[in-house]
């Protein structure tokens, strides 16, 4: 393993990366691209950025939120809107710039400040945790959200307080599992407005949607993925990634001096996103403790790369300078010149994918086949 | 008629807001709208309000106040093309690189704070890029249908890709990159694509642009034939009540198609580059007006003549024309620096709508769902729950 405590540091326009360890080996392993959502933009750390050499790309969101991977692409949440992208190189014969997966923007949904804090994708399309309104819920095509499912203690939609964050229970992560279980993360079993904070410590738990509790005694988890039988599940305020087993067994996978969020897998590879803890964490366990003796690597924000079945650190990457703490990581896999369009930027603009044609019922005059270009 | 003689009244743009009287979001760039008097009245006996965008930035919603006087609402959008209802709940607008899906939160009988009736929440937005949207219509299915005029076809959107090319003119071979003949309206029948307009038969890149003024075309889509040709930059294909009504742009003449003898019988006049079409009841159809300017595409046409033989200026702006009268009979002018307009829609039904715009925390703000939803209850049916 590479010495994760030396790097490089990338220079771009609003913050410099510094890159530990063996990240780019580690990416071009897989082979995927990671992007992260931080500082209200979305950064592509492509091992190839084209010229054979590692690269990162920062990209504009309109704010930073959850990621999710899906079967063609990227759902990606800002504070108000739902992206999805898609994978324009999947199937193409050419015209993406020699790029294996080029993310462009297909549709935003308009979604409001709901407090989207972690999403999951299966056929139906996008599940959100919401929130603001304690709830899971889909994308709606008349309203902002179709809620879905909501915890038993819960016993309405929040308090729909918009300039206040977690509702009753800071419902903070979901997992869709391959048998089809929905598991969920909560900071708090309240049924009151703000009630999780007052057992924040201790007061998380993990549940499933029907009513099964995973895990109990966790503070602040959030993300929560499928592996294998189990779960892995981001406890944030310890600084811990943990594993869940299907014996109600929960082991430490690593422990970081730092406040986690966000979470993504890839077969054994593991990315999380930390960050120092600020004023607002303080008297979590990870803030009095491990962070409080943290080396100067683990001040700001970053994310880690974590080998989950060795349990070790593999790669970092820690944005220099004032960054607005890291949110979400996802590992795009499939290749390693990865790229993402900007929603509403030149690029994306510019890039016009052509499908195949689809006739209008009655047939009109097209023939049966065309050649498109462009 | 001279519009000179036209009695207007002003529905001035205070310094520092966007719009008359209703709110708004961005400066109103020294815009002043100028209504005759009998616009509002106009609005309330039709039963319908209006909506249209004047590029590069407005979206504007024209209604009727508690007290009967005109409502102005404007929305900032990067340049407004094809707007389409679909009834009373949704309505698509194009804009430069993008078709919006706007849905009215409102319930019947609901009004806002403000006394709105219908509040249009712009709830998707899809990126086509760079193809140049035109008209826009809703299928019988509701799926979205629009004039893709750079690729010379019209389109869809889809989950997967910028667009689907669903139909192009039998004369071009096939939708490829480069406007050839400036296919720019589309008339729904029965929620099926029933005619376009192209500006000509041009297959070479930009080669419409000889034949701006007389060689535009209608277009039968199930047949691909022409139906009327010798037009002039013609827009905005209509069918209404079993009849095809054109803008026939470079001669400021609105008028009617005669599909089986393949005329075009010219029904009105306003001084204008008209394009933008509504058709109202019986008796009524809203034009938009855009302004020629010397050199651009829009001069150097038919309409110039006129309007130099008529001592006229041209306008940007609404009219109304009394299809009974054949002339204008309201309006709604818009005055300073901006000269076109695309497309106007008749929201019928709606009598004072609004619309959450992007520039604000409004659209963040915003948030409606249905809370009736039982909320304690196993994931089962979400997915694979």
């Amino acid at each position: 393993m590479a010495d994760p405590t030396t790097g490089t540091v990338v220079g771009l326009v609003s913050a410099d990366l510094d890159v530990t360890g063996a990240l780019w080996e580690c990416l071009a392993g897989i082979p995927a691209g990671l992007l992260v959502s931080a500082n209200g933009r979305l950064w592509v750390l492509a091992p190839d950025d084209g010229s054979g050499a590692p690269g990162v790309a920062e990209r504009g969101l309109g704010g930073a939120g959850p990621l999710c991977r899906t079967a063609t692409g990227v759902v990606a949440a800002n504070p108000w809107q739902v992206w999805t992208f898609v994978d324009a190189a999947a199937g193409s014969a050419g015209g993406t710039g020699g790029r294996d997966i080029l993310l462009v923007p297909q549709a935003a949904a308009t979604v409001g400040s709901i407090g989207v804090c972690d999403i999951a994708a299966d056929d139906e399309g996008a599940l959100m945790v919401v929130g603001r309104f304690d709830c899971l819920a889909r994308l709606d095509r008349r309203h902002s959200f179709r809620p879905v499912w909501m915890p038993p203690w819960v016993t309405g939609f929040g308090h729909g307080d918009l300039d206040a964050v977690g509702g009753t229970s800071n419902l903070g992560g979901v997992a869709l599992a391959p048998d089809g279980r929905v598991v969920v993360s909560a900071a708090g079993r309240s049924p009151e407005p703000n009630g999780w904070r007052e057992g924040v410590v201790g007061g998380g738990v993990v549940v499933s949607s029907s009513g099964d509790v995973l895990a109990t005694d966790l503070t602040l988890p959030r993300q929560v993925r499928a592996d294998g039988d189990g779960y892995l599940v981001v406890e944030s305020g310890t600084g811990r990634l943990l594993r869940l087993g299907t014996d109600g067994a929960v082991d430490v996978v690593i422990e970081v001096p730092a406040v986690l969020t966000g979470l993504d897998l890839q077969g054994r590879i593991a990315v999380v996103g930390w960050m120092a803890p600020g004023d607002g964490q303080a008297g979590l366990p990870v803030a009095d403790g491990p962070a409080s003796r943290a080396p100067a690597r683990w001040q700001g924000t970053g994310v880690a790369v974590v080998d989950i079945v060795d349990g070790t650190l593999v790669a970092s990457a820690r944005f220099l300078g004032k960054v607005d703490p890291v949110v979400d990581a996802v590992l795009v896999g499939g290749g390693r010149r990865v790229d993402v369009l900007a929603p509403r930027g030149d690029a994306a603009n510019r890039t016009v994918v052509v499908g195949a044609v689809e006739r209008l019922p009655d047939g009109g005059t097209v023939p049966a086949t065309i050649g498109t270009a462009g | 008629m001279s519009l000179s003689t036209m009695q207007s009244s002003s529905v001035p743009l205070p310094p520092g807001t966007a719009s008359a009287g209703d709110g708004g979001e961005a400066p109103a760039d020294d815009l002043e709208l100028l209504a005759s008097p009998g616009m509002a009245g106009w609005l309330v006996d039709n039963q319908v309000s209006l909506v249209f965008g004047t590029p590069p930035m407005k979206l504007w919603l024209v209604g009727v106040d508690g007290t009967g006087e005109l409502a102005v609402f404007d929305r900032s959008l990067d340049k407004v093309m094809g707007i389409a209802a679909e009834g009373a709940e949704r309505l698509w607008v194009a804009t430069r690189f993008e078709l919006w899906r706007f849905e009215n939160v409102l319930g019947p009988g609901e009004r806002t704070a403000d006394g709105h009736d219908r509040l249009y929440v712009p709830r998707q937005m899809l990126p086509v890029g760079d193809v140049n949207v035109h008209d826009v219509g809703i299928d019988a299915t509701g799926r979205d249908l629009w004039v893709n005029t750079r690729f010379g076809c019209l389109a869809s959107t889809s989950e997967s890709v910028s667009f689907v090319p669903r139909w192009w003119p039998p004369f071009l071979d096939g939708p490829r990159q480069g406007d050839r003949c400036h296919l720019n309206g589309l008339a729904m029948r029965d929620g099926r694509a029933a005619f376009v307009t192209c500006v000509s038969r041009s297959t070479e890149v930009d080669g419409w642009r000889d034949g701006r003024r007389d060689q535009g075309c209608v277009l039968d889509v199930a047949t691909g034939e022409v139906v009327v040709t010798g037009l002039s930059m013609p827009h905005s294909p209509r069918w209404h009540r079993d009849d095809l009504w054109v803008a026939n742009a470079g001669t400021g003449e609105l008028g009617r198609v005669d599909v089986d003898g393949g005329r075009f019988e010219p029904v009105a006049f306003a001084p204008g580059f008209l394009r933008g079409l509504s058709l109202v009841g019986d008796r009524f159809a809203v034009v938009g007006s855009s302004k020629p300017r010397r050199g651009d595409i829009y001069s150097g046409l038919p309409l110039d003549d006129v309007l130099e033989e008529r001592g006229l200026v041209p306008h940007l702006g609404i009219f109304v024309i009394d299809l009974e009268r054949g002339e204008p009979v309201e309006w709604l002018l818009i005055e300073g620096p901006v000269r076109e307009l695309f497309d106007v829609c008749a929201l019928t039904g709606a009598r004072r709508p609004a619309a959450i715009g992007l520039v604000t925390d409004e659209i963040r703000r915003e948030i409606t769902f249905d809370a009736t939803w039982p909320v304690v209850a196993p994931l089962a049916g979400a997915g694979r729950g």
